[in-house]
């Protein structure tokens, strides 16, 4: 995937971008269960650290 | 970044471009990369839409560079700059309704917008206008809006606040620059709210987001593939919010004050014919109708003026009279919310990031018609200071006394001690003549109320 550096002056926020993406699609909220599943390992010390998103994730088109 | 050019204090965020004035008038210096983009613009058709329609500024590209700028913009200038903390509700939700219009059109067209700031909109009159033409960006593929945040902060939090709470936005976003943040709007909301329009996903869902994400790096979501349908769906599902967003303005003291306390027909004809006396002397291009109320007499001296500012410290006189003046006109009115004993200040970055209202435009003439008793008793500012904020803020002036013996102004004085004692129409004239030659001196009908026609003594009398 091209890596496009965002065109702004202003951070948008990674709650807003979440929210975009998770609107986008289902394939978007299977980002946001990824997440907070990695937070729940995170938090039963089964994991050392919160995992970004994965740069395979797609949202479908 | 080039030196040279007088640039506009309060344009500096965007390294790309800048604005900066030559001769009064409007121009931008653009780099390579906001060149490129403005090419790109310049061939879509919205944008040749929106300027016909007078919803986008003018704009065209000048054959001479600036400095050391790629290329040099000049834009149609606006007749006055105002900024969203002076707007009432109907007018930020207009503005944000354009915002997302062009915004949409943009997207459909292959294009986006780097920012959703409140700051680039302004006024003709009451016809919002999109001003910040390096908004605009190429996309080389459908992303997430990195302006949805900042335009939640400009405009929907604002709005939500008045809309849901019948809290007035203006304090609030007059004391944060970038708009309400979504944790200060937060706790004003909780899950029972979830009905309300634009509450459970703009606010609850994204503050929940945002929490859940906190620990993540910046760009985590910026390699996640976004569809064009995706876009868009954002952008009008917001349009829906904002028109289900609505403000009914109660009873204010002034907004219905016409009704409520209507002073004698005759004393109101010859009030309006001294006013309409003095406008019909000669066009200006400025005038301020100082505690305008429901506008009357900025509609009667707006056919001799190009501009006339309608302000008032009430929120809700203003809405009501914005609301009118788009169905019925004038168009060269803007009502904006301003109260004179607590103006608009010098903000931001310096403190000249955004200017006072007398720096973005000082009056040829300014009304000052039932107000002095607001001010001086109200208020609590002397007449002398009164007398002088008139002459430091216009060269002709036309100011109404109101005598103690009136009804308003026994009214104001009900309940409180009297410590007005500067408040006699013989120190106010002797104030009045030491910043200003009489032109015009009227009693109005009824005897409590007199007119002054003056003219600063720091300014020569015109041809």
């Amino acid at each position: 995937m091209v890596h496009v550096t965002v065109w702004a002056y202003l951070d948008p926020g990674a709650g807003s971008m979440a929210l975009q993406a998770i609107l986008a699609s289902a394939a978007g909220s299977l980002v946001l269960i990824r997440l907070c599943w990695n937070r729940l390992l995170v938090a039963l010390r089964l994991r050392s650290k919160v995992a970004s998103v994965p740069e395979s994730t797609e949202v479908s088109r | 970044m080039p030196q040279s050019l007088s640039y506009d204090s309060g344009s500096f965020r965007e390294r790309s471009s800048r604005v900066f004035y030559v001769r009064g008038r409007v121009r931008r210096g653009l780099d390579a990369t906001a060149l490129t983009h403005w090419q790109r613009l310049e061939t879509t058709t919205f944008y040749h839409r929106f300027t016909s329609q007078g919803r986008l500024v003018a704009t065209h590209r000048l054959d001479e560079p600036a400095a050391d700028w790629a290329a040099v913009l000049e834009h149609q200038r606006v007749p006055v700059v105002s900024y969203p903390y002076e707007w009432c509700f109907g007018m930020l939700r207009d503005a944000a309704r354009l915002h997302l219009e062009v915004l949409e059109a943009a997207l459909q067209e292959g294009m986006s917008m780097s920012d959703g700031s409140a700051f680039n909109l302004q006024w003709c009159g009451v016809q919002p206008l999109f001003i910040d033409v390096p908004s605009f960006i190429r996309q080389d593929r459908p992303r997430p809006w990195t302006g949805y945040r900042q335009f939640c902060q400009h405009f929907l939090y604002p709005l939500l606040l008045q809309a849901h709470r019948q809290v007035p936005f203006q304090p609030w976003l007059r004391g944060q620059l970038d708009g309400l943040s979504l944790n200060s709007i937060r706790p004003l909301f909780g899950w029972r709210d979830v009905v309300r329009p634009g509450v459970a996903l703009h606010v609850l869902l994204q503050h929940a987001l945002q929490r859940l994400c906190a620990a993540l790096p910046r760009d985590s979501f910026q390699d996640v593939a976004y569809s064009h349908t995706a876009a868009l769906k954002l952008v009008r599902r917001l349009r829906r919010t904002v028109d289900r967003l609505h403000w009914q303005p109660y009873r204010s003291t002034w907004s219905h004050y016409e009704q409520r306390l209507p002073y004698a027909e005759a004393a109101r004809q010859a009030k309006e014919a001294f006013v309409w006396a003095v406008a019909s002397e000669r066009r200006r291009s400025l005038v301020w109708d100082v505690g305008c109320n429901t506008g009357r007499f900025a509609r009667l001296v707006s056919s001799r003026a190009d501009t006339v500012l309608a302000l008032d410290a009430d929120a809700q006189a203003i809405e009501i009279l914005y609301q009118t003046l788009r169905q019925h006109g004038p168009d060269n009115i803007l009502p904006l919310v301003y109260d004179v004993t607590d103006p608009t200040p010098a903000l931001g970055w310096r403190n000249a990031e955004r200017r006072t209202l007398i720096d973005r435009g000082r009056p040829e003439l300014l009304l000052a018609l039932a107000l002095i008793h607001h001010v001086v008793i109200s208020g609590n500012i002397p007449l002398s200071e009164f007398i002088d904020w008139l002459a430091d803020s216009a060269d002709e002036t036309v100011v109404e006394f109101i005598d103690r013996t009136d009804a308003m102004v026994h009214h104001l004085l009900v309940g409180r001690s009297d410590i007005f004692a500067d408040y006699h129409p013989r120190l106010f004239e002797h104030h009045l003549d030491r910043r200003f030659h009489l032109l015009r001196r009227e009693v109005l009908p009824g005897g409590t109320r007199t007119l002054y026609h003056v003219r600063s003594r720091a300014v020569e009398a015109p041809l």
